[in-house]
């Protein structure tokens, strides 16, 4: 019998339930708790004890309309099923739903590539497919067309899009590249979004995003709205000239004129890709690991940072981007660019020429071109024990809030006993501060200080104005709760629209802070 | 008339063909695992995370895994399953129970893929 139930059903709803569930999806693909397959459903990264979000069960439907039976079953027997797509979003909770005893509705077995249009550029896809097999798919059949891949290659397209991710090309906002969606909602009926509502409105479904009304796509981002079964994303042409570049900078503080030179490229378009300036000891890890450098804990002082970059021929920052487009253009363009950073003082500029057999900036280089790796995950090495939560706030691409945020976030790490390991991502007018709070998670007291460290850090963002774009399944109310101008009158908007559409508030309860009426953090804690 | 390609409705992984031998077929099947769940990491050479780490603790000459003659196949299945510290688990819908055998036999005689190729 289960150990884990959900928050509130006794064990012969439960058992009804996934017994219902089983007629629908077949019996391997319902996952009890006593099963060893469940264990794959575990949070394995966070600070927070992985029991904290055990899950009671999993199911795997394999098609459109067996999610549709499910979702009637869960309504039916008020089951919480939490979605998840390839369950891929390491960082911030994976596989694992928000709170114990939640019934993971896993979407991974409808993996397929529903149609690719080589005239018009755009893909449909279904949840279970990852980067990697996408990636794939688009090199067999010889398509004409880049993906977009988050820095983890094993991660879900239509994942990552709903959760606001970004990647590294041109179409590196994957949002603003999505179009159409198809959705079931919470009494098991189908959606679709923008002119996929038209009953033949097929051919214009994944190419006009607004359709007639109110455009709704948004709604079912990061929220628990509805179960999406398909979307429709743009493909950026293969471009026939690429020209990836890396800008070493030698001083911390060059973080200010890096990025006060690059806005206006990036708001001109001149670089149009998903640009990133990175701290020295996130390229570092692909070579090395702390224990290398320092015995016992603390962060690592100014001196060896020095020590480190002079080694593996690194920058206190480094900077990436990339050209595409016709030759011709990108040469042009390559001589503002070039003559832009250059000013910096003691910057140096790298082509791909330049560091043919360098594992990090090889790494950046595919990225950009959207070829999924995950030699990212080599962070995990620097301390080992693999813990990693990203705390991640969003501010105007200007210098000053750069350093800003770099000193403050600096400041609590080390407040904390960790190094400051960190990047920026710049989209066209804003930039994703992304720290990569790594620790320990064998070690109690280190796992405790990360999650002391990211709830602190919320707090210091919220107080200078900054949010986060994106976040841990732990820290989810606490950011949700920065966002309360006006009396929190958008969770209480978002709440009310959470009433309307799902009134049994089953699906995916507590994402983002949104919680069925009558339920909070408390009443399923 | 608009060209629309593609390749409407197909499974993600292809399934191996044309191999006679059950053995050889499973490692091959194995082997197209191992090259799109298991590479990034387990890969060769710095930029892959686990052969980094694996290069560290054990030395270069275990950091490789595939052929390693001290992993069995249901060590090789139950680390797959559970994760192993700064591996994450793979589940089942992810990874189907025939392909995790076909894994475990590519890792452990990978010689037997390479009989299958034509």
């Amino acid at each position: 019998m289960n150990s884990i139930l959900p928050k509130g059903v006794s064990k012969e709803r439960f058992a009804a339930a996934t017994g219902a569930m089983r007629k629908v999806v077949g019996d391997p693909w319902v996952i009890l708790d006593e099963n060893p397959l469940i264990a794959g459903y575990m949070d394995t990264y966070s600070a927070a004890p992985e029991s904290s979000t055990a899950a009671s069960a999993a199911v795997c439907p394999g098609s459109v309309e067996e999610v549709q039976e499910i979702v009637r079953i869960a309504r039916q027997y008020r089951i919480p099923i939490w979605s998840i797509s390839t369950g891929k979003n390491f960082a911030y909770g994976g596989p694992a739903p928000r709170t114990a005893g939640q019934v993971v509705l896993d979407l991974r077995r409808m993996n397929r590539v529903i149609e690719v249009n080589t005239d018009l550029g755009y893909a449909i896809v279904e949840p279970g497919v990852a980067y990697v097999d996408f990636y794939n798919y688009m090199k067999r059949h010889k398509l004409p067309y880049w993906i977009d891949c988050a820095a983890n290659g094993m991660g879900g397209v239509m994942g990552n899009t709903l959760d606001h991710g970004v990647g590294y090309t041109a179409y590196g906002d994957h949002l603003l590249m999505q179009c159409g969606m198809e959705v079931v909602l919470s009494d098991g009926s189908l959606m679709r979004t923008g002119m996929g509502a038209l009953p033949n409105g097929a051919a214009s479904w994944p190419v006009y995003k607004y359709g007639y009304g109110p455009y709704i796509d948004g709604l079912f981002t990061q929220s628990n709205f509805g179960v999406v079964t398909k979307i429709g994303l743009w493909l950026m042409p293969e471009p026939p000239a690429f020209r990836p570049f890396m800008v070493q900078l030698q001083n911390e503080d060059d973080l200010y004129e890096v990025t006060e030179k690059l806005r206006p490229l990036k708001i001109n378009m001149i670089i149009p890709n998903a640009a990133i300036t990175v701290h020295l000891l996130w390229e570092a890890s692909v070579y090395t690991t702390k224990h290398e450098w320092k015995t016992g804990s603390g962060p690592l002082p100014q001196r060896t940072l020095r020590q480190i970059a002079e080694k593996f021929n690194l920058g206190m920052w480094n900077f990436y981007a990339a050209l595409y487009g016709l030759p011709e253009v990108v040469e042009a363009n390559w001589q503002i660019v070039e003559s832009t950073f250059r000013s910096i003082k003691g910057a140096k500029i790298y082509r791909e020429a330049d560091r043919k057999d360098d594992p990090s900036f090889n790494y950046r280089v595919r990225l950009m071109r959207g070829e999924p790796n995950l030699t990212e995950f080599s962070l995990m090495n620097w301390v080992g024990g693999g813990g990693h939560i990203n705390f991640s706030p969003i501010s105007p691409a200007s210098g000053a809030d750069a350093m800003k945020q770099f000193h403050m976030i600096r400041k609590a790490c080390e407040k904390y006993g960790f190094d400051y390991i960190g990047e920026f991502v710049i989209g066209w007018r804003e930039q994703h501060h992304i720290l990569m709070l790594m620790f320990n998670r064998y070690d109690a007291d280190e796992s405790r200080r990360a999650h002391d460290c990211f709830a602190q850090l919320i707090n210091d963002a919220a107080a200078e104005g900054y949010g986060e774009y994106r976040t841990n399944l732990h820290f989810m109310d606490q950011i949700a709760g920065t966002y309360n101008a006006n009396d929190g009158a958008l969770l209480r908007m978002q709440r009310r629209i959470k009433h309307a559409l799902d009134p049994a508030g089953i699906l995916s309860p507590g994402k983002n802070g949104i919680w069925p009426l009558g339920e909070s953090p408390e009443t399923n804690s | 008339m608009m060209r629309r390609v593609a390749i409407v409705m197909l499974s993600i992984l292809p399934l191996a063909v044309g191999v006679s031998a059950a053995q050889a077929g499973d490692a091959a099947r194995g082997q197209q695992v191992f090259d799109t769940r298991c590479v990034f990491c387990h890969g060769e050479g710095l930029g892959h995370p686990a052969w980094q780490l694996l290069a560290l603790k054990k030395g270069k000459d275990k950091a490789e895994i595939v052929g390693r003659s001290d992993l069995t196949p249901a060590y090789i299945k139950q680390v797959v399953r559970n994760g192993y510290i700064e591996m994450p688990p793979f589940r089942a819908s992810e990874i189907s129970n025939a392909d995790l055998d076909a894994l475990a036999d590519y890792i452990t005689h990978p010689g037997a893929a390479s009989d299958a190729k034509p």
